[in-house]
């Protein structure tokens, strides 16, 4: 899926929750949605809320959003750091706009089902490769591909084929006509 | 915009993210050898001329918190793409839509949208709704449910050697 061209998100409580958990006791994730927001939460949720972009560039960023937030310099590090370790949190950096520096594209694969898992590491190991997805179907895995230039780009996507071993199909983007942030910014 | 050596070392070293440290750009800076002022100024520079359009927290996935999550693709005639486009877009009930280019006789859709939802059955649903509400019952589509997730991190535009 194109989730990979831009790419982001707000953690839902769901999620939140599984880190709220990290603080202390809690319900399952499966009972999340229902809990009580805590501090712990609602840091994680001021942070995705206010920092998805225009994340200071200052020499001390963190300590920055500590004060904004009222808190501590280490307190906004670990938090982000658990986010992380949750895997909620990709990373804290840019989003490039596609095809500006370089090249990219959804490629999808039909890869025989018992050899899905194989083919997925084999295939994520590539350099070019920023995402792979299973999704149910013929075309079973859905890989972005990105390259420094639109010659490395058919080079890459030769090489992937290569390794893979199945056929694959190319799938650039034409037009977006709807790309949406949860928090009801547009990208 | 035209990208030099110092750039292409810049974005090698920022694709992945900046490194959880107090100073995280004066990390970055001493990384490749440059000063932490011009590091700032060029990721401000970057993000102004818009080849960043952000510069923040990246969650791991849309999809996160979500247990059905749906690719509805279809089959949509070229010359009415941008009408029908628009108006799934408008329903509400999509958080992406996009044009592809056709590039092979064994993919036929073009029109790439998305549906999350808790039940495979409210995304199913959802798909229906936009049908009618379009007026694209005639168009062929499929649901493509997500299933494992096997890798997903930032573009890297500069090849790491």
């Amino acid at each position: 899926m194109p989730v990979g061209e831009s790419g982001f998100a707000t953690p839902t409580p769901l999620v939140l929750g599984k880190v709220a958990s990290l603080a202390g006791p809690q319900g399952s994730s499966d009972d999340a949605v229902m809990h009580q927001e805590g501090p712990v939460d609602r840091l994680a949720r001021k942070l995705f809320h206010e920092y998805q972009a225009n994340f200071p560039l200052v020499s001390r960023p963190f300590a920055q959003i500590a004060e904004t937030l009222g808190t501590s310099e280490d307190a906004v590090m670990a938090m982000l750091e658990a986010l992380q370790e949750t895997g909620t949190l990709s990373r804290i950096g840019p989003v490039f706009r596609p095809n500006r520096l370089g090249r990219s594209t959804l490629a999808i694969l039909s890869v025989p089902e018992d050899r899905l898992a194989e083919v997925a590491l084999r295939v994520r190991q590539h350099p070019g490769v920023n995402h792979v997805h299973e999704r149910e179907h013929t075309y079973n895995l859905w890989i972005v591909v990105t390259a420094p230039s639109a010659q490395r780009l058919g080079e890459f996507l030769a090489q992937i084929e290569t390794v893979s071993g199945c056929e694959l199909v190319v799938l650039p983007m034409k037009k977006a006509f709807k790309v949406e942030r949860r928090d009801g910014l547009w990208h | 915009m035209a990208l030099t050596k110092r750039d292409a070392r810049l974005i090698a070293a920022i694709q992945d993210g900046i490194p959880l440290v107090s100073e995280p750009y004066r990390a970055i800076a001493e990384s490749i050898d440059e000063s932490e002022d011009w590091v700032l100024a060029r990721i401000g520079e970057l993000i102004a001329s818009k080849a960043i359009t952000r510069w923040g927290l990246v969650a791991v996935t849309y999809e996160v918190g979500f247990t059905a999550n749906g690719l509805v693709v279809w089959d949509v005639p070229d010359e009415r793409v941008a009408e029908i486009a628009k108006a799934i877009a408008a329903t509400g009930l999509v958080t992406r839509c996009y044009q592809r280019h056709r590039t092979s006789a064994r993919w036929r859709y073009n029109v790439f949208s998305m549906i999350h939802g808790q039940e495979r059955d409210e995304v199913r649903e959802r798909a229906e709704e936009i049908r009618r509400q379009v007026g694209i019952e005639a168009l062929p589509y499929e649901i493509l449910f997500t299933g494992r997730r096997f890798l997903q991190r930032g573009a890297r535009y500069v090849e790491i050697r």
